[in-house]
C-alpha cells in the first residue's frame, strides 16, 4: 500500500500545481463580473484601520477568488455542475400548459401575489 | 480566514505545507506552525490575536502553580482562579448580552446591551485551555513547561477556531515528537478533499434549499410574501431535514478538512463524527454527533464528584443545560440541548435491556424524527417562529400539505438531498470493509480514491470560485 500512499500524494501535488501554476501566472481577470453584474474586487488598500477591522485581510480573500484567470468560464462551469444537483419541475398553469418552475425566476401567468391571503398551491 | 476558501487552500495551506515540510526538526516544525496559527487566527482576529495568546500565557503558569504546589490547598485555588479565568472569558464575551436582555425581560429594567463581539472559535479554545488545565491538576497530563508548546496546542490552526475539541492528552507526546508518514500524508490529503467537499458541494448546496424552504419567500420567485406560517407541511419538514443534513455537512466536513490537515503534520486527532444518523437511540446519537463536546462535558462535568451518584438527575440537567448552552447565546439552544437530555433520561428510564427489544428500524426511525425535531429547535433562534414551526408540523395554522414552489424548490437539488441522505449513513466504511478480504480490489480501490480526490479538488476550486460568503456555521460558536 506505501507505493499507493506515494502515487496519492504526487497525483493529488501535481494537481494542485497545476492549479496554483494556473492561477499565478494566467492574466487575472478584472473589471465588472458579466455573469454577476458587479464589479470585481481589487486588492484593498492598505491602512492601520481596515486591518484592525479585518477588512484588509478579508479584501484580500476576495481579491483572490474574485481575480482568478478566466473566472467567467469558471462561474459558467460551476454553474452546470450545480444544476446535476436536481432537476426542473415542469406544472401546469390555469390554461393547462406546461410551466416549469424556477424558483429564481417570475413565472408568467401565475399571480405574484396573493391578495386574499390563501396559503393553497396557486397552480393547484 | 475559512478553510473553504481559494487563498486559504492554494496559497495559506499550501505555503505551510511547502515550510513545514522544509525543515528538518520537530523544534523548527512547531515554530512554523505557530506562526502559521497565529497569522490564520490574525487574519480573521487581528486584535482578539492578543487574547489568545495571554490566554495561553495565563493557563501556561496556571499549570507551572499547580505542578509546584500540588496536593496543596494552594494547587486548588489555582484550579480555581484559572477555571474562573477561562469560563469568565467566555461568560463576558458570549453570553454578556444574554444576560443582560434577560435581566430586562425579568425585572422590567433597561439597561444597555452591550455589543461585545465574540472572538471566532473562543468556545472551542476556552474549551482546549481547560482540558490542558483540568488534566493538569488531576495528574493526568505532565506540565508542559515550555510556553512555545503549550501555545501551539492551544493555537494548532487546524481545530482552533471550529474543532474538533482535541485535548492535550491526545496530542502531548506528538507535540514534543512526532512523524509524517506517507499514509499520514495521504490520509491526510485525501480527508481534507473529502472534508472541502462536504462543505462546498453538500453543505453549500443545502444551505440553498433550506433558506428556500425556511427563509421567507420574497424578490424573485413566483410566491411572494410567505411568512413561515403560510409554508407548507412539507417545505418545514424538508427545510428542518435539509438542515440537519447541512449541520452535519458543514460541521463534520470542517472537521475531517482539520483532522486531515492535523494528519499531514503528523497529529492524530480523534473522530468527531461517526455517522450520527444511523443512531438507534439518543443516546447513540450523542456519541456519535460532535463527539469531542460531548466527551467534554460527560468527563469534566457529569462526573465532578462535586454532583456524586445521588445526584445523577441534577448532573444530567446541568450537562444537556451546558451542552445547549455552549451552543449560542439563546433560549432555544437551551430548549435543544434539554430537549436531547429527556430524551436520553427516558432511554435510561425505559432501560438499555427494554431499548435492545424494540426492532432496529423502529428505533432508527424514532431516532431520527427526534434528531429532525431537534435541529428545527436549533434552527429557529426566535421562539415565536419556533412555536409557529411545531404548528406547522401539525397544520394547525391551515397549512397546504405542499405547494409548487416547494415542489420545485426540492426537485431543484433532490439528487443532492439524496447523496447527502444516503452517504450520511456508514456505507463506505462497510466498502472498505469488504475491500480489505480482496487484495486486488484494494488496488483498484486506492486507484479510485486517488481519481476521486483529484476530481473533487477541482469541482470544490470551481465552486469556490463563486466566492459566495460560506462560512461554517460553527464559526458562530
Amino acid at each position: 500500500m506505501s507505493k499507493f500512499y506515494k502515487i496519492n500524494i504526487i497525483t493529488i501535488a501535481a494537481v494542485t500545481a497545476i492549479i496554483i501554476g494556473c492561477m499565478a501566472f494566467f492574466p487575472r481577470s478584472s473589471g465588472i463580473s458579466k455573469t454577476e453584474t458587479r464589479h470585481l474586487a481589487t486588492f484593498p488598500e492598505f491602512s492601520f484601520e481596515s486591518y484592525f477591522e479585518g477588512e484588509y485581510t478579508e479584501g484580500i480573500s476576495k481579491w483572490f477568488s474574485d481575480t482568478i484567470p478566466e473566472r467567467e468560464l469558471i462561474l459558467d462551469i460551476a454553474s452546470n455542475i450545480r444544476e446535476l444537483y436536481g432537476t426542473d419541475y415542469i406544472a401546469k398553469n390555469e390554461k393547462g400548459e406546461d410551466v416549469e418552475i424556477n424558483t429564481d425566476n417570475v413565472q408568467e401567468g401565475i399571480d405574484d401575489e396573493r391578495p386574499d391571503g390563501n396559503v393553497s398551491d396557486p397552480l393547484a | 480566514m475559512v478553510f473553504s476558501d481559494l487563498f486559504f487552500v492554494f496559497v495559506f495551506l499550501t505555503a505551510c505545507f511547502i515550510s513545514y515540510f522544509s525543515v528538518k526538526s520537530v523544534k523548527a516544525k512547531n515554530a512554523v506552525l505557530i506562526v502559521f496559527s497565529l497569522l490564520f487566527y490574525a487574519w480573521g482576529e487581528p486584535i482578539y490575536v492578543g487574547l489568545l495568546i495571554v490566554s495561553t500565557l495565563v493557563n501556561y503558569f496556571s499549570g507551572l502553580l499547580i505542578e509546584k504546589f500540588r496536593d496543596t490547598k494552594k494547587a486548588k485555588a489555582t484550579i480555581t482562579v484559572a477555571l474562573i479565568f477561562n469560563i469568565g472569558l467566555l461568560l463576558v464575551f458570549k453570553y454578556t448580552g444574554f444576560f443582560v436582555e434577560n435581566i430586562n425581560a425579568l425585572l422590567g429594567s433597561s439597561i444597555s446591551v452591550p455589543d461585545i463581539r465574540l472572538p471566532i472559535g473562543i468556545s472551542f479554545f476556552t474549551f482546549q485551555i481547560m482540558s490542558y488545565i483540568i488534566d493538569c491538576y488531576w495528574g493526568k497530563v505532565e506540565v508542559q513547561r515550555s510556553y512555545p508548546r503549550l501555545l501551539l496546542y492551544i493555537s494548532l490552526f487546524p481545530q482552533l477556531v471550529a474543532g474538533p475539541i482535541v485535548r492535550y492528552s491526545t496530542i502531548e507526546e506528538e507535540i514534543n515528537d512526532r512523524k509524517s508518514t506517507a499514509q499520514d500524508i495521504s490520509e491526510g490529503l485525501t480527508r481534507f478533499i473529502v472534508g472541502l467537499a462536504k462543505k462546498v458541494i453538500f453543505a453549500n448546496g443545502l444551505y440553498d434549499v433550506v433558506d428556500q424552504l425556511l427563509g421567507t419567500y420574497g424578490g424573485d420567485v413566483n410566491y411572494l410574501g410567505a411568512t413561515l406560517a403560510q409554508k407548507s407541511f412539507v417545505a418545514t419538514f424538508m427545510g428542518v431535514v435539509c438542515f440537519a443534513l447541512y449541520v452535519y455537512y458543514d460541521f463534520s466536513g470542517y472537521s475531517d478538512m482539520a483532522i486531515g490537515i492535523g494528519r499531514i503534520f503528523g497529529f492524530h486527532f480523534d473522530e468527531n463524527f461517526k455517522h450520527p444518523f444511523a443512531s438507534k437511540n439518543i443516546a447513540e446519537f450523542w456519541q456519535r454527533w460532535h463527539i469531542s463536546l460531548g466527551s467534554f462535558f460527560r468527563d469534566y462535568l457529569l462526573y465532578v464528584p462535586l454532583f456524586g451518584k445521588r445526584r445523577k438527575y441534577f448532573s444530567l440537567f446541568l450537562v444537556w443545560f451546558c451542552t445547549g448552552f455552549w451552543h449560542g447565546a439563546s433560549w432555544n439552544f437551551i430548549i435543544w440541548g434539554l430537549y436531547f437530555g429527556s430524551f436520553i433520561l427516558i432511554e435510561q428510564l425505559i432501560g438499555k435491556k427494554r431499548m435492545k427489544k424494540i426492532p432496529i428500524g423502529l428505533t432508527n426511525v424514532y431516532a431520527l424524527l427526534v434528531i429532525i425535531i431537534g435541529f428545527g429547535i436549533f434552527y429557529f433562534e426566535n421562539l415565536k417562529d419556533l412555536g409557529t414551526f411545531f404548528k406547522n408540523l401539525v397544520f394547525a395554522n391551515g397549512n397546504a400539505f405542499i405547494n409548487t414552489v416547494d415542489k420545485a424548490t426540492i426537485y431543484g437539488s433532490i439528487y443532492l438531498i439524496i447523496a447527502a441522505a444516503v452517504l450520511s449513513m456508514p456505507i463506505l466504511p462497510l466498502i472498505k470493509k469488504k475491500l480489505a478480504l480482496h487484495p486486488k480490489a484494494q488496488c483498484v480501490a486506492a486507484y479510485l480514491t486517488t481519481a476521486s480526490s483529484v476530481a473533487l479538488l477541482v469541482i470544490c476550486t470551481l465552486l469556490l470560485a463563486e466566492n459566495a460568503s460560506n462560512p461554517f456555521l460553527y464559526f458562530r460558536f
